[in-house]
């Protein structure tokens, strides 16, 4: 299914719709800054969605609306089947159990342990403030133990977070998505913070992990060939419009990717009058 | 010539293009706006202190006179000499020194319970309603800007002379310090793993204390045994208006003129502030100081750092309870144990052992001074009235000795904050482990700064208005010694802190080790040297309001005198003055270091 206008590309997949943002725009300070200009993406349940593009290009700002950091400045955004601007906030925390969020900087509190950080993750469900794992009951405390066993941490369990290494923290907080039982996990740029080689590791696992939960995934990557590795289909963004929107296959062509991270022009134009200023006789 | 010229022109074309042929440089740094207000503001300061100087009567004249009346101050000093406290007072004295703690321990825990909530509720990213948020702060202001003397004077006529009203002034004191400081911490928290907690759907109470509170532990932990430290020092004045604990016992020496007494309890006040420092800083290490942060080390060597550090029954104990706790953890499985309690690490150990410390004080100190459940009842059904009483209806109270006695007060305030800083800043280089001469002299500057320190400023001011008699002469003095002790602590810790590369940079230049100083060092604490300068008016104008009410002259006078004499509404409206002045001092102060930093 191929709609010319914009380019983008459904691949169906279950039928089932889990994100559609129809012509999102975002400004922002009094609109002088644009940050989403018309961003039009309809994601089904059960897909694997890169969103590539240089700093700044929007690819947050899209994620957070998602699941209701921002409110857009105009057009819609459905998520699970709900309209998110529209909604009350009992009603968007009610949402947000169901979206699981893994950030850039982890996002999980260092000072107290991995467990803790990791059941965090079922505040959603219960009732009540909890100060210490000891305050959530043992049922879940076994499920966060399952949850970090499957990320392979669970013998840290009572280690404080800040005593990981970056990517066991990043798995602290993927562990605690899980812990959610989301429909849909938001990855901001997950790995962007990590060497290459911990940056495989843990985009493997989060995949794996969505794919045995069945989880719709949405994640947002600085690598392209991180992403070519194993995602369903390639959004790119550039200066918060979508430039690229498409299935990924053998037939792709990586060199049409990388065009979405071309930052110069090049022309020459510039290039031939520095050149110029550097070779002027100075002595 | 010529050639010389022309070469410059090239490069500054090549590199900036801003300086072009014909123009001169400009050689001297630019006037900016901030710059002209930051050295008018500072020309003020001095001016205001030269005046200040001449009116609490420490100018050239005033200390010429100081030096003519040395022989009957001398003469006073050794009526001073030795210090020594009589056998028949002993139990007096101890029992009074307990209540004197346990009044500041109970003072402080009710600053807690209030002061946490309310800074909270007063914290711009924890309380969305603008009008809770001002009501709140609207309280903290009014709790800080009364000092808690003050406090004990009002109270003591509610609840009699005793504990409990020592106990609820502290309390209420440090409801607004503790709020503030509560306020700045959560609001000062990293918003990042808040959002982690948002996002997964937690609801408000929630995002509180997993988001928030999880993160301000340290910080209020910290906050909370600083005020302790404080309420320690301000504590033991309190019975000099009544409200119990060892001031009784030092005014009734005063008022006898037993003045070898009187010294000997100021030294035993003075042993007893540098234990509890001693004992705040041992806990403070045990709860924050040890935390690992390096996950290289392993947790055995953890242990053994914490084990060697401890006498030998605690050590027995420390190890039995680890080892049986890791006999628990490993009963022979391959796969790693699930435990769904926390392991007993030292950690974990030390925090219940602090924290059931803390609860048996907090007990003995609502058992120990004996309050009456009786007393607390019938005491506070006289609040009402007693508001309704210093409430004034008109002005008739207003007089010209309470503009004269204010006047006074700042003249007071800010004399000393200018002496104490005029000693502190050079003063802080040798109590600087980096800038100072040698070994020998840091140490020395160090435990000379921990002694000041550890004099509360009140119980100085009785022996300075004993030596040189009643007035702001002697108030200013005391003041100017607590100060010059609180400040160079911050001062040479900043100096501490300061980058060691930058002093390389310098050094590698070929200067001295006082141009190190002045070049490298100087620039980077100078602007927390003026905001901490600033802090320091703003304490000292605080202090200076009560200075007075153990005759270090100033409108603290006024206060207990309208006590005296029952003038409720006088009272009531210094109150007010006492407020509107220290509030107008702390705004100044804070505009001036968000405009420096």
């Amino acid at each position: 299914m191929v709609s010319p206008d914009d380019g983008s590309v459904m691949i169906p997949a279950s039928g089932e719709t889990a994100v559609k943002v129809t012509n999102l725009v975002k400004t922002f300070d009094n609109g002088s800054v644009t940050a989403l200009d018309q961003v039009s993406i309809t994601v089904p349940t059960g897909q694997l969605l890169v969103i590539i593009g240089l700093s700044g290009a929007g690819k947050s700002t899209l994620l957070r609306h998602l699941n209701g950091l921002h409110l857009p400045t105009e057009g819609s955004v459905e998520v699970l089947g709900q309209d998110v601007p529209a909604l009350t906030r009992p009603e968007l925390r009610h949402l947000r159990r169901d979206i699981g969020f893994v950030f850039q900087q982890f996002n999980i509190v260092g000072r107290v342990t991995c467990i803790e950080n990791v059941l965090s993750g079922a505040l959603g469900r219960i009732r009540g403030p909890r100060i210490g794992a000891m305050m959530y009951s043992k049922s879940l405390r076994v499920e966060a133990f399952e949850q970090l066993d499957r990320v392979g941490l669970a013998d840290r369990a009572w280690q404080r977070t800040d005593t990981l290494s970056g990517g066991q923290q990043q798995r602290v907080a993927i562990a605690r998505s899980l812990m959610q039982k989301p429909k849909l996990v938001l990855a901001d740029e997950p790995v962007a913070s990590l060497d290459p080689e911990i940056s495989g590791q843990v985009m493997d696992l989060l995949v794996q992990c969505c794919i045995e939960d069945n989880i719709t995934v949405i994640c947002s990557l600085h690598q392209v060939e991180l992403a070519l590795g194993w995602t369903d289909r390639l959004i790119g963004l550039r200066d918060g419009k979508v430039v690229m929107d498409t299935p990924v296959d053998d037939s792709l062509n990586q060199d049409a990717v990388m065009e979405v991270y071309r930052e110069l022009d090049p022309s020459g134009d510039k290039r031939e009058e520095y050149a110029e200023s550097i070779n002027s006789p100075v002595l | 010539m010529t050639t010389a010229v022309e070469k410059d022109d090239g490069r500054n074309r090549a590199s900036s293009g801003a300086i072009q042929r014909g123009h001169s440089y400009q050689v001297s740094r630019p006037w900016t706006l901030q710059r002209a207000q930051i050295w008018s503001f500072a020309v003020v300061l001095v001016i205001a202190f030269a005046w200040s100087i001449d009116r609490v009567g420490l100018s050239f004249s005033g200390i010429a006179e100081i030096i003519e009346g040395w022989p009957a101050t001398w003469n006073l000093l050794q009526r001073m000499v030795p210090p020594f406290i009589p056998s028949e007072d002993l139990d007096v004295v101890i029992s009074a020194a307990f209540d004197t703690f346990f009044m500041a321990f109970a003072g402080t825990a009710l600053g807690l319970v209030l002061g946490i909530p309310l800074g909270l509720l007063s914290a711009r990213n924890v309380m969305p309603w603008a009008s809770v948020r001002a009501l709140a702060r609207a309280a903290i202001v009014f709790s800080r800007a009364i000092p808690a003397l003050v406090f004990a004077i009002f109270f003591v006529r509610i609840y009699g002379i005793g504990v409990l009203p020592g106990v609820i002034s502290i309390g209420i004191h440090s409801i607004g310090m503790i709020g503030k400081l509560v306020a700045d911490a959560a609001e000062d928290i990293d918003p990042g793993p808040r959002e982690g907690v948002a996002s997964t759907g937690a609801g408000p109470m929630q995002d509180l204390f997993s988001g928030v509170w999880s993160q301000m532990v340290p910080t209020v932990i910290t906050i909370s045994l600083y005020r302790l430290e404080l309420d320690f020092r301000s504590a033991p004045i309190l019975g000099w208006v009544g409200a119990g604990g060892i001031g009784v016992l030092l005014r009734a020496y005063q008022g006898s003129l037993r003045y070898q007494e009187m010294l000997g309890v100021t030294l035993l006040i003075v042993i007893l502030v540098i234990v509890l420092e001693a004992l705040s800083a041992l806990t403070r290490h045990a709860l924050l100081g040890t935390t690992e942060r390096h996950p290289t080390k392993t947790k055995d060597a953890k242990s053994k750092k914490f084990t060697s550090g401890l006498a030998s029954p605690g050590k027995k104990i420390a190890d039995w309870i680890i080892s049986r706790s890791k006999q628990k953890a490993t009963p022979g499985h391959q796969l790693p144990q699930i435990r769904l309690t926390p392991p007993w690490t030292t950690e974990r150990l030390k925090v219940n052992v602090v924290g059931f410390m803390f609860s048996v004080l907090l007990v003995l100190s609502l058992i120990i001074p004996d309050i009456g459940a009786g007393e607390v009842i019938t005491g506070s059904e006289k609040i009402p009235e007693m508001l309704r009483r210093v409430t004034p209806d008109d002005w008739s109270w207003f007089t010209d000795r309470i503009v004269h006695d204010m006047i006074d007060t700042l003249g007071i305030g800010m004399a000393a904050t200018g002496l104490a800083l005029i000693f502190a800043i050079p003063f802080s280089f040798l109590a600087a482990s980096n800038t100072a001469p040698g070994r020998f002299v840091y140490l020395c500057s160090r435990s000379f700064m921990l002694l000041v320190r550890c004099a509360p400023e009140l119980v100085v001011a009785v022996i300075f208005v004993a030596a040189i008699g009643p007035g702001p002469r002697a108030g200013t003095l005391a003041l100017a010694i607590a100060l010059f002790g609180f400040i160079t602590k911050l001062f040479a810790d900043a100096i501490e802190e300061a980058r060691q590369g930058i002093r390389d940079g310098v050094a590698s230049t070929g200067s001295s080790r006082l141009q190190e100083s002045t070049s490298a060092v100087l620039p980077q604490v100078i602007t927390s040297k003026i905001s901490n300068s600033m802090y320091l008016l703003d304490v000292g104008i605080r202090n200076s309001a009560i200075v007075g009410i153990v005759g270090g002259g100033g409108i603290g006078f006024l206060v207990i005198n309208a006590s005296r004499q029952l003038e409720w509404e006088t009272l009531g409206g210094i109150i007010f003055c006492i407020f509107v002045v220290v509030y107008a001092i702390e705004l100044i102060s804070t505009w001036v270091r968000r405009k420096i930093t």
